[in-house]
């Protein structure tokens, strides 16, 4: 959609621009992702939302590239740092999965090896890593106080592993070690070297997801990407992972994608809001804009049906209509079948996304007259 | 059987899209389903397409003829046709077969039934009895049994059959508990009908299914059971056409006229093959829906 | 400790199945068949047969007959064997190490063919190695062992040799007149083995050459089996989400298969080594036969033709001795392999 040349002073890490894929199936082509178009600017926060199957985990597991293979990118780029991820080769990509992109996953039950214990699965990630990233690791440990377990042992340790002169003779394993025992800490597991001999089903759900929050941590990745990261956890323990990812937010990630369907998570975590619908990205607003003023249909219906505490409620607000068939998707906008405001361009013109404000863009031909601007990012 | 529901056509299509997807890697089971039916065609009508007395036609004078135009798959030691021999010993391995799995069947239907459905000290003992028979290999436990009964074809079937029930009562009979905790069953006996006639009419109908399955497979499995016993000796006497037996003659003279061997084993691997893929096929079709 | 609670389980389970082995040769070698025959020897004489009745009881109520017969089982008195003049137990033991080191080689094959295969198959789904496997399973399942081995020796020995191409020794276990001159050292019982731990590559060419073709035959039924299971256990474990985890962090793909996908695949596989035990002892008796290989299997065939029960009966106990071992130590295996159990 944009020929514009990637421009390092702009800030942008991560840019998605008009990705469409498809899924193969008996059923039918799924036409999955509809020309999603986004960035990701460098140090912030953006949170995607939308519904059970509007195509988010798709869209993150498409810029990781980790699709099933009957899923196939029938148009668009996904460029990393101007790099387009699309066309580099397997292990390039491999490449960069260990250094620049780490990804954590819905449910810790599934998503770990039940047969490998916590330490081995999180020091092959150690092993890939490059010296520095560890030692970037140990200084955060450092920084946030207390060395916890007091196993002077691994105090002498660490205190070896952090001396970067010293790092060739240190053996690789204790290296490993050390670093391993550290990023556990930064995620405030209370027993890290006990943890690391553990196996996944020994541990809660939520240490469970600090774990593999470390296994992505350890990578000091410039993109971290959180999928639906507590939805498969107690209200308790989402709040507590919540305050580890503010807290982390900025140590040892560069930015995060922080996929989610709970708009509470979002206005407490992100900086910019992307709004999904079926495949599409219907608004991109920075968080206190796009609560204060939801342009997109869609968004208003999201926001009105949060019921606010202390407010009493006869029902609770629904978007009428469900979420479409992706085998034979609606004509024209995707949302038209359920948008109060429907009319006729609607059903047979696709809205693009184009600005509507200060950081604010919206795709909807309620706003379309107004800014033809070809720029769309 | 299982509760059918009413689905809407689309699913139905999309269904049905899968189970063609499922054909074209059951090509090869549609060839084994008409391999087996070939098989039991020529079992039917073997002796009166070739007349039985080519099992008794001692000729002397074309002893080890290889094949040719004139005998087929050549001539065995007492200057047999072998083709027509094998024709005919068909019919014996294959209905051997067939007796073995129906009666093993039959009793472990009727023994896994019972037992499950009424439970207790009978189901416990029976369970470890077939413990037991599992914890050897049918064929050397068929083996000690045919030596401890003696010669003769029918020691031999008996043998194996013995070897077989212990399969299907356990199949059934984890088929039976589940079956029995169903609400029809609760009603039948509230109606006071006997649980006899309970287990008979309504429990073995419905849980039967997996339980011909695996008989099916174990078609294949029998027959090679049944023709290597033979192969060491027991069962038929010598002329007597029997595949197994073929063999053990042909093996005398196994560098000479190697085809002595290799027509009758590859009948046998035709058969058992044939029935394999039947039975694999049987299970592929079945198996999701039994899932359900 | 509940690992050791699991063992102990498992064990005692294994004992009562053996028992139970046990009345079933009681009972094939006392009911069916004469009780005398199981003890009598050639030496034994009219005057003796009263101290033969009244030691193991012949004459007494079943349960006692039963329990003297346990005794005896249990004391190494498994009968005589008068085709071969000796106890029924030496007799099978002389003969132990041959069977072993078949079954053992037939293992290998299915291990070292067998597993790779299976994993190749899973990796190329659907493509041409997946069904080249499917016909390779599913024809080895429908093979008649005996007829396997006599077509490999028609092929390896006969053809070979006529066409001037290096060929495979058709029977037995070495080369007799070779043996003599290159005596082999008896540490193991296992021939390969004990010569090449004594530096007699001679004998253990000699050995290897005759082992190939009988320990191929035998393995190549469950060759196929083994091959499937590991397919389907391997489909199963790509598909599992810690797969795409493990991708996720960079790992070569040698590596998130290797580490992350085998070690989970491998425990069904490994959970079925008993009944692959099973299955090579079942085929034992004819591959032996056939390659006239000097085992177990093949004293029990050649006691079927000279009418020697007590041998029979005892092929059949030693074979089920053998399996629950083989059993008990599938279960230790399983039990470490899956660290799920542990708790």
């Amino acid at each position: 959609m944009t020929g514009k040349p990637y421009n390092s002073k702009s800030g942008v890490l991560l840019q998605v621009d008009n990705l469409r894929l498809n899924f193969h199936t008996y059923a039918g082509e799924v036409k999955a992702l509809d020309g999603v178009t986004f960035t990701v600017k460098e140090d912030e926060v953006l949170g995607l939302v939308g519904e059970s199957g509007c195509g988010k985990s798709v869209t993150a597991l498409a810029i990781v590239r980790l699709l099933p293979e009957n899923a196939y990118v029938a148009e668009g780029k996904i460029l990393l740092e101007g790099q387009n991820l699309l066309n580099i080769s397997q292990n390039e990509m491999r490449k960069i999965r260990a250094h620049k992109i780490a990804m954590v996953f819905q449910d810790p039950t599934t998503f770990l090896n039940p047969v490998l214990t916590i330490g081995e699965q999180l020091e092959e990630v150690v092993l890939l890593t490059t010296p520095d990233r560890l030692t970037r690791v140990t200084t955060a440990s450092e920084q946030s106080g207390d060395l916890g377990s007091g196993n002077e042992k691994w105090i002498k340790r660490r205190e070896d592993a952090t001396r970067p002169q010293t790092s060739p003779e240190l053996p690789r394993s204790e290296r490993k070690k050390a670093a391993s025992v550290d990023v556990l800490k930064q995620v405030r597991l209370p027993d890290p070297l006990r943890t690391l001999g553990q196996y996944p089903h020994e541990l809660s759900g939520g240490m469970r997801q600090r774990c593999m929050i470390a296994m992505a941590l350890v990578r000091n990745p410039i993109l971290f990407i959180a999928d639906e990261i507590t939805t498969a956890l107690d209200v308790t323990v989402q709040a507590q992972i919540l305050e580890l990812l503010r807290e982390l937010k900025h140590k040892l990630i560069g930015s995060t994608l922080l996929i989610t369907h709970d708009l509470g998570v979002v206005a407490e975590l992100c900086d910019r809001v992307a709004v999904m619908y079926a495949g599409n990205i219907v608004e991109i607003a920075e968080v206190n804009e796009l609560f204060a003023k939801p342009l997109h249909p869609y968004t208003q219906g999201l926001m009105r049906a949060i019921p606010i505490v202390g407010r009493p409620l006869e029902r609770l607000e629904t978007i009428q209509g469900s979420v479409p068939d992706l085998i034979h998707p609606p004509s024209g906008c995707r949302f038209h079948p359920r948008c109060p405001f429907v009319f006729e361009k609607c059903r047979v013109e696709k809205p693009q996304l184009l600005d509507a404000g200060e950081e604010h863009k919206v795709a909807c031909h309620l706003y379309g007259e107004k800014n033809h601007d070809a720029n769309c990012t | 059987m299982m509760a059918t529901r009413r689905s809407s056509w689309s699913a139905v299509v999309v269904e049905l899209k899968f189970a063609g997807h499922l054909l074209i890697q059951n090509k090869v089971v549609l060839a084994g389903t008409i391999m087996a039916i070939g098989v039991l065609v020529i079992a039917i009508i073997g002796p009166v397409i070739v007349s039985p007395s080519a099992a008794t036609n001692i000729d002397t004078s074309q002893r080890l003829n290889p094949p040719s135009f004139q005998y087929w798959l050549g001539t065995d030691d007492y200057g047999r046709d072998l083709f027509k021999v094998i024709i005919l010993s068909i019919r014996l391995d294959v209905s051997a077969m067939l007796e073995i799995v129906s009666a093993g069947l039959f009793i472990g239907v009727l023994l896994g039934a019972f037992s499950g459905f009424i439970g207790g000290k009978l189901d416990e003992i029976l369970m470890r009895i077939t413990d037991i028979f599992f914890s050897i290999p049918s064929l050397i436990l068929a083996l000690a049994i045919a030596a401890a009964l003696g010669r003769g074809i029918n020691n031999l079937v008996l043998a194996i059959i013995v070897v077989q029930w212990p399969g299907y009562t356990r199949i059934l009979r984890g088929q039976v508990l589940a079956e029995k905790e169903r609400l029809y069953v609760d009603a039948l006996r509230a109606l006071g009908i006997r649980r006899f006639r309970i287990i008979i009419r309504h429990i073995i109908p419905n849980t039967i299914y997996p339980v011909l399955v695996q008989a099916t497979l174990d078609l294949g499995q029998v027959i090679l059971t049944f023709a290597g016993l033979s192969f060491l000796g027991f069962g038929v006497s010598a002329l007597v056409p029997e595949l197994g037996r073929l063999i053990t003659a042909g093996e005398t003279y196994i560098f000479q006229a190697p085809w002595l061997i290799a027509f009758p084993g590859l009948t046998i691997l035709i058969i058992s093959l044939a029935f394999n893929l039947m039975g694999d096929g049987i299970r592929d079709i079945l198996d999701p829906r039994l899932r359900r | 400790m509940k690992v050791w609670e699991y063992i102990v389980r498992r064990l005692f389970f294994l004992i009562f199945v053996l028992l139970g082995v046990t009345l079933i040769t009681f009972v094939l070698s006392q009911v069916l068949l004469d009780p005398l025959s199981l003890y009598m020897t050639e030496k034994t004489r009219e005057a003796d047969i009263p101290i033969l009745i009244a030691h193991y009881h012949l004459n007494d109520p079943w349960p006692i007959r039963y329990g003297a017969y346990l005794w005896a089982l249990l004391n190494g008195d498994w009968g005589y064997s008068r085709s071969l003049s000796q106890p029924v137990l030496s007799a099978l033991a002389a003969r132990f190490p041959a069977t072993a080191e078949l079954a053992i080689a037939a293992a290998l094959w299915i291990v070292a063919v067998g597993i790779p295969l299976g994993i190749i198959s899973a990796l190329k789904n659907n493509k041409l190695p997946d069904h080249v496997s499917r016909l390779i399973a599913l024809t080895g399942v429908s093979t008649p062992v005996f007829w396997l081995g006599l077509l490999l020796q028609v092929v390896f020995f006969y053809y070979f040799r006529m066409w001037g191409l290096p060929s495979l020794p058709s029977s037995g276990r070495f080369d007799a007149t070779l043996a003599l001159q290159h005596p082999v050292k008896q540490i193991t019982g296992l021939l390969v083995f004990d010569s090449l731990v004594t530096g007699n590559f001679i004998m253990t060419e000699d050995a290897l050459a005759h082992l190939i073709l009988p320990s191929f035959a035998l393995g190549f039924v469950d060759l196929g089996v083994i091959m499937r299971i590991m397919r389907s256990s391997m489909l199963e474990v790509l598909r599992q989400d810690y797969m795409i985890m493990a991708r996720s962090k960079g790992l070569s793909e040698r590596v998130v298969i290797l580490r992350h996908a085998l070690k989970n695949a491998l425990i069904p596989t490994v959970t079925i080594g008993g009944l692959v035990a099973a299955t090579l002892l079942a085929g034992a008796p004819l591959t032996e036969t056939v390659f006239a290989w000097p085992g177990m299997g093949r004293l029990a065939v050649d006691a079927i033709g000279t009418n020697d029960a007590p041998l029979i009966m005892g092929f059949v106990l030693i074979v089920a001795l053998i399996l629950v071992l083989i059993n008990l130590t599938v279960d230790i295996l399983y039990a470490f392999l899956d660290p799920r159990i542990k708790l």
